[in-house]
């Protein structure tokens, strides 16, 4: 968790509050060097870690997809045999291309 | 405070509930164990899915990443490094190398389902998953 000092924060609030509610940064206040506080984004009442973290595990599970593992959607998406061909053409190109 | 980059199979690992990964390393970032990063790479390939035409499935896609991510942002350094990673035939694909070269510069460990893809980037620090 950063630490952010209590004038740093009270000069640029508005900037620091966009990036704890849109990006879920958590800071720690200081004084003079001392933490005295932290600000973190807000949960709904009874929203705790656990729950955000369950939030959406699982979430896209569906029928089409439910067989389908992480590295089988990465090799599909990142490591199509266009890509896996373009990259042998890489491999196979040296500079003596260039003469 | 570890920083780790999380890779595409993870996330989609997480969403899918095909392991418990992710989830536990969320609960740790709310801890203030880790802090957990991804970059245009990742948002690219999870936007890919076709679950995403599913208007519910795009907005809790967007939330996903406004509430679990920082976003870090990959510009010429990057492209530099992700170049030089593939000159040196360690790391055939393009996106493999420039999520590579996005740990490597900014001492992230990569958190991947995909481990033999980047083993031979002896610069790269890769998360170890427990199985």
């Amino acid at each position: 968790m950063k630490s952010v000092s209590s004038f740093e924060f009270r000069d640029n609030l508005s900037s620091y509050l966009d990036l704890v509610e849109k990006k879920g940064k958590k800071y720690t206040l200081t004084r003079y060097n001392k933490p005295v506080a932290r600000v973190v984004p807000y949960y709904n009442e009874g929203e705790s870690a656990l729950m955000l973290a369950d939030k959406y595990f699982g979430f896209f599970k569906t029928e089409e997809n439910k067989n389908e593992s992480g590295s089988e959607f990465v090799d599909k998406i990142r490591r199509s045999d266009e890509a896996l061909k373009e990259s042998e053409r890489m491999r196979n190109w040296d500079t003596n291309n260039l003469e | 405070m570890k920083h780790l980059f999380i890779d595409t199979s993870v996330l989609i690992n997480y969403t899918r509930k095909n392991d418990n990964v992710l989830r536990d390393l969320l609960i740790q970032q709310d801890k203030g164990e880790v802090e957990l990063f991804v970059g245009v790479i990742v948002v690219t390939e999870f936007f890919s899915g076709t679950e995403i035409n599913n208007v519910k499935f795009l907005l809790a896609a967007i939330k996903i990443f406004q509430e679990f991510f920082t976003i870090i942002e990959v510009g010429f350094q990057e492209g530099m490094k992700a170049g030089q990673l593939r000159r040196s035939n360690t790391i055939p694909l393009t996106t493999d190398a420039i999520i590579a070269a996005t740990c490597i510069l900014n001492d992230f460990e990569l958190v991947t389902n995909d481990v033999k893809h980047f083993s031979e980037i002896e610069e790269l620090k890769l998360y170890k998953i427990e199985s």
